[in-house]
């Protein structure tokens, strides 16, 4: 189900109900776990079995891993718990991916590899609840939470329906206190949450779908005869198509589950206005660079070692990163220069021994550096192949040709972003309602409801959700 | 803190929301007045979503399903309600979209094991040429990829707001108001109707046909200048057709080939630059092809096409039942009830 889609609309308002009316945590927690399956059911009913199987197993496992009376136990079971998510993981997304890989090297040695012909389909969300469950079998391995006894309760964690299938990825140790203390959806929860969902909304249906969208698909999908303006027009484009899409999903998350008691951890934070790449790292996709960091940079070694060992742990933290997006070696090559930057950007700042981004006169030339290179990497991101990449850099050489009213009007959205980001740069939503004057805030809710309700097309699919 | 909001605090944030909400409404609905008073009318649009509804319905034996594939002669042409009314023991479904050959579609239906019912597919000559092969692949690929109960549901709920409100086109949405007002024109108004199960017409007293005919005659003309394959490769690309044709069969299925009614130079296309004899009567001689052309049917050929393309809204119960009765004539409709003669 999606956020933007009618049927959400009726599910949240059942589900919503449902949750005031039932009396008793235990079975308000029974209800909110039947919605989520029914939620991630609507896209494919089959897939709830693996939803619930890698749910249960890891439930299991943690358990093990809890009560194993050895190191080494410790460590076979969780061993066992990662090499099956990510085993899962690996077979649903990565299989013909690596497949294709494994046939051009057999080929190379005179050995014929038969096409994949699992013909798999890729369940939505996998790589976000496999990240979850993961991160919590860590978390009792390494004894910083013990695992819960609640089965119940624990396929809830995985499956709670606003983060479910494109975050943010929640941390075992930010939601089990909210499975112990009793809530409900409240008034206040209902008015605050219900804001975040139409600032969402806005971001997903009149930003990205409607306003960016049609400008980097066209030039995506014509790269033949781009001209440069067109080229830029679509890159600036696609960096605000995919901001306001996938930000847009977290603000929705974030108001979900607030209108029913929960409080969900912020995924973005005014990403265009970071000043340097760590800075860009630590406000987009919060939760995902915090997961990164906390479990694969940290247990590469992180920066204990040496520096080589440094760099080695950013890159291969980054090429992973890269990877988890998608299966295709545009994405890794997306993650190894944003590696590559974020390696160049730690030599200097230890050589330096300054921030630059203190620097005064250096500072808005750092923010635009790193603008610019987010905005030119996002092109590698969502390029099909090397192919159309360079096809598409390559119409930065061609003929500046003149800009229709979309093109026009993308760029024009694309700097008001920019200005919006850089005003509110670290504040989040809650901070800037809090600061705005109830005579101004009715009529702009009013205004986002009205555009919402005046961009009517074809609904889109979130573009995480394939991720 | 969430919990520390005070109650004068949630008093205002709630009357903020009521605020926002009636203005937001009284706003919208002073817009749905104002087109509306334009000459706008709200109804369905068409979509991938609309169709796939009807693709899901392609399967089951009682009522045998009945499915229609072609492009807007069909789409506009043929009356599955009209049908259901000849042929009680038939589930009509119309799966034709305007403006695109329904190739990828009957190839689809052929891979589709759970499929046996009747197709008629309404294509020319030109239709059937490879290079259009691929039109309908975008929503064969949807309902394949993207399809889920979730857009059904949204889909139905999304067919009482277009009922409802003309905001519900997208020619009225903001942006596209917006574009009007840098750079001038008006809204497209819709001369075209289609309901739930994408049976559909058009309004020919909406626009000016005499116009729309010129536009397709000239579209005849350009296509005379495209080069033409040759025979032998024109058969070859049928027999990969008949070859779909035959898997439907062998499942108990069965497909019939109906090249609907036109006139002016569109007609003259199918007459003079695709050779009926070379072309069209040899696909329809290949073994297991049962194809029906409008010339045969002299009752279709006098009927009268407003754009020398479509028939009129009135008219697509007659060409129905022609069609019909066509079919039955030469036992292509199994052992239905005849359909009674045209008043």
């Amino acid at each position: 189900m999606q956020f933007d889609s009618l049927t959400f609309l009726l599910f949240f308002a059942i589900v919503l109900a449902g949750a005031a009316l039932t009396r008793g945590w235990g079975a308000r927690k029974n209800l909110l776990l039947v919605a989520s399956y029914v939620f991630y059911g609507a896209w494919s009913p089959a897939f709830t079995l693996l939803l619930a199987g890698a749910s249960i197993l890891d439930w299991m496992l943690a358990q093990r891993i809890h009560g194993a009376g050895s190191s080494r136990a410790r460590r076979t079971w969780l061993a066992t718990s990662i090499a099956l998510n990510i085993g899962t993981l690996a077979l649903f997304k990565y299989g013909p991916f690596l497949h294709a890989n494994l046939a051009v090297l057999l080929a190379g040695v005179g050995v014929h590899l038969d096409p994949w012909s699992l013909g798999l389909v890729l369940p939505v969300g996998i790589s976000f609840y496999t990240f979850q469950s993961v991160s919590y079998t860590f978390d009792v391995y390494r004894r910083r939470v013990a695992p819960i006894q609640s089965l119940r309760d624990f396929c809830l964690f995985v499956a709670f329906f606003p983060q479910l299938v494109a975050g943010p990825i929640v941390r075992f140790t930010t939601f089990a206190p909210q499975l112990v203390a009793a809530r409900a959806p409240s008034w206040s929860g209902l008015a605050h949450g219900a804001l975040w969902m139409l600032w969402g909304l806005f971001e997903k249906i009149v930003l990205a779908d409607t306003v960016f969208a049609p400008v980097a698909d066209a030039a995506w999908s014509g790269l033949s005869g781009l001209s440069s303006s067109v080229a830029l027009t679509a890159s600036l484009a696609f960096a605000g198509q995919i901001f306001c899409d996938f930000a847009g999903y977290s603000c929705c998350a974030i108001g979900t589950a607030r209108c029913l008691g929960f409080e969900l951890p912020l995924n973005f934070r005014n990403p265009y206005a970071a000043v340097g790449f760590s800075d860009f790292w630590r406000r987009w996709h919060i939760s995902l660079s915090t997961w990164l960091r906390d479990y694969l940079y940290i247990a590469l070694g992180g920066n204990r070692g040496g520096a080589l060992r440094t760099y080695r742990n950013l890159m291969l933290t980054m090429l992973l990163g890269g990877l988890w997006h998608g299966a295709g070696w545009n994405f890794v090559l997306w993650g190894g220069l944003h590696g590559a930057l974020l390696s160049a950007e730690r030599f200097w700042r230890e050589r330096d021994g300054r921030m630059l981004e203190a620097r005064g006169w250096s500072r808005p030339l750092w923010a635009v550096t790193t603008l610019i290179a987010v905005v030119a990497l996002w092109i590698p991101f969502r390029s099909p192949d090397f192919v159309s990449t360079m096809q598409f850099l390559h119409a930065f050489s061609a003929p500046w040709t003149p800009l229709d009213f979309a093109a026009k009007c993308a760029v024009v959205a694309f700097a008001l972003l920019l200005v919006v980001q850089w005003w509110v740069r670290d504040r989040t939503l809650d901070d800037v309602i809090a600061r705005v004057p109830n005579w101004l805030l009715a009529p702009a809710l009013a205004l986002l409801i009205v555009l919402i309700v005046l961009s009517p097309g074809e609904t889109n699919a979130f573009i995480y959700f394939q991720f | 803190m969430l919990s520390s909001t005070s109650s004068s605090e949630q008093r205002a944030l709630a009357w903020v929301w009521l605020t926002a909400i009636v203005v937001a409404g009284l706003a919208l609905l002073a817009l749905d007045r104002h087109w509306r008073a334009f000459g706008m009318p709200a109804g369905l649009i068409d979509s991938k979503q609309l169709w796939s509804i009807q693709r899901d319905r392609v399967y089951g034996d009682d009522p045998r399903s009945v499915v229609f594939i072609g492009a807007s002669r069909s789409a506009y042409g043929i009356d599955p309600k009209q049908w259901r009314t000849l042929l009680p023991e038939t589930k009509p479904v119309m799966l034709s979209i305007n403006g695109r050959h329904p190739i990828a579609l009957l190839r689809d239906l052929a891979a589709d094991s759970n499929f046996h019912g009747l197709l008629i597919c309404d294509v020319d000559t030109h239709g059937m040429l490879r290079r259009w092969w691929d039109m309908q692949q975008e929503y064969v690929d949807y309902h394949r990829l993207r399809w889920t109960p979730n857009w059904h549901v949204h889909r139905l709920m999304l067919n009482i707001w277009q009922r409802t409100s003309v905001l519900a086109n997208p020619a009225l949405g903001w942006k596209a108001s917006l574009q009007r007002a840098f750079e001038g024109g008006t809204p497209y108004i819709p001369v075209t109707r289609i309901n739930s199960s994408r049976g559909g017409e058009i309004l020919f007293d909406q626009f000016d046909a005499d116009a729309s005919a010129r536009a397709f005659d000239e579209g005849a003309e350009q296509k005379m200048h495209e080069p033409l394959p040759p025979v032998a490769e024109f058969l070859a690309d049928a027999g990969q057709i008949q070859s779909w044709v035959q898997t439907i069969q062998r499942r108990g299925g069965e497909v019939v080939f109906f090249q609907p009614p036109v006139s002016g130079r569109v007609a003259a296309l199918e007459r003079e630059y695709f050779d009926r004899a070379a072309y069209w009567d040899v696909f329809a001689a290949m073994d297991g092809i049962h194809a029906l052309h409008a010339d045969d049917v002299p009752a279709m050929q006098a009927l009268s096409l407003p754009d020398h393309s479509h028939v009129r809204g009135e008219d697509r119960a007659v060409l129905t039942t022609l069609l019909v009765q066509a079919l039955q004539r030469r036992g292509w409709l199994g052992e239905s009830q005849p359909a009674p003669a045209l008043r």
